[in-house]
């Protein structure tokens, strides 16, 4: 019951964290600005999905589902980058 | 036979045992029909990747010089998770600080290392410890920018590129040459 | 509650903190370049320490062998995320901000602009 509420409150906490860089990205000056915004939000994220695997028990799932999210936002922060990059000539 | 292409047909058998270790790890059951079918699947993906890996090996280069001592690899682990935690420790004194005492400076050197691999390892150390983060790396030329005064010591003098090339087993002393410091984006 | 569930609340909370640090970094510092240094070293650490406290609450089973492969891939990943990124600002032409030696301009004012 202990543990329970220890990763509840864990998660609410983490929640917080997680909306503070959407400011980032919302207001953020630049692109890649905006971009690094995201690509917190997901890192921060995946710990929030394996809280949520303890919350409700099941963590078994939830860590093949934050093991597919790890990868996706790493393949979509490099995909932002090659994105950034093509068309435009080196400065 | 040639010492690439011993190289090559070590670094698929490696890859795929790797391969066969993700997949008995994530499915997670040790049975016949699960077994086989990571066998199989692990033999597809190491067939699809063959010529991907003989292009690293044979037009890259990528095991030219001198392979990676993987015993000093554990070393080298403990260390830069010391330096992990300092490097946050010291963000953390940077943006905690009410007045924020950080003074940005762009750092150009060169770096002599065995192979395309070392040069990873120490890209990505350089943005795991204190202060410092990868910008280019060109060949063997890399920009790094620096976030404090203090924080590119460890660079300069070639400590921090040592390490990595003592991973390779190459122990001598001066690797970094050419170091340029820039207060001003336009000159780099 | 015994002691490996201590040193576990110890764990999560200290990456917890990592987390907070690497998000006020990402408010706080004046430019692009300086924000990578929040999220590419602070919040690999948090997300690093927490994965470790959940192996700590789960112990030794399947499910902490995998939460070790996510800890290795994190490590790995999070950095060059942040190098692909920054390399990807600094060739479209973005520009480092640097403090000013003679005239003295602290990051802080040079933000409004």
């Amino acid at each position: 019951m202990f543990e329970y509420w220890f990763f509840v409150i864990l998660a609410a906490a983490l929640t917080v964290v997680i909306s503070l860089p959407l400011y980032r990205v919302i207001a953020g000056p630049t692109l890649p600005d905006r971009m690094l915004g995201a690509s917190a939000i997901g890192t921060k994220t995946m710990v929030l999905i394996l809280l949520i695997g303890f919350i409700f028990d099941r963590v078994d799932m939830f860590i093949d589902i934050t093991l597919a999210y790890a990868v996706l936002n790493f393949i979509g922060t490099i995909a932002i980058a090659k994105y950034l990059t093509s068309g435009k000539e080196k400065k | 036979m040639s010492r690439v292409k011993k190289a090559f047909l070590k670094g698929t058998l490696l890859q795929f045992a790797v391969l066969l270790g993700l997949w008995l790890l994530l499915s997670g059951r040790i049975d016949l029909f699960h077994v086989s079918a990571g066998v199989f699947s692990a033999l597809l993906v190491t067939l699809m990747h063959v010529r991907v890996n003989r292009h690293l090996y044979f037009d890259k280069g990528i095991a030219a010089g001198r392979s990676l001592r993987v015993v000093r690899l554990a070393r080298y682990i403990p260390w830069l998770l010391k330096q992990i935690v300092l490097s946050s420790l010291q963000v953390a004194y940077a943006v905690l600080h009410p007045r924020m005492p950080i003074n940005p400076s762009l750092v150009r050197f060169r770096v002599r290392l065995p192979n395309i691999t070392a040069r990873v390892i120490l890209g990505n150390s350089i943005t795991l410890t204190p202060g410092t983060l990868t910008l280019r790396i060109k060949d063997d030329e890399f920009l790094v920018h620096s976030l404090m005064e203090a924080s590119h010591a460890g660079l300069i003098d070639g400590s921090l590129p040592r390490h990595v090339a003592r991973l390779y087993g190459d122990k001598s002393a001066d690797i970094v040459s050419e170091v340029k410091i820039f207060h001003k984006a336009r000159h780099v | 509650m015994s002691g490996l569930h201590v040193a576990a609340l110890v764990v999560l909370a200290a990456g917890s903190f990592f987390l907070l640090v690497g998000s006020i970094g990402l408010l706080r510092f004046p430019d692009f370049y300086s924000r990578c240094h929040a999220t590419g070293k602070s919040d690999t650490l948090g997300v690093m320490l927490l994965v470790l406290g959940l192996i700590l609450v789960e112990g030794f089973t399947l499910n902490s062998a995998k939460l070790l492969l996510i800890l290795t891939f994190v490590g790995l990943t999070n950095p060059t995320a942040t190098h692909a990124l920054a390399r990807a600002a600094f060739q479209i032409g973005l520009k480092p901000r640097f403090r000013r030696h003679d005239s003295g301009t602290s990051p802080e004012e040079k933000k409004e602009d």
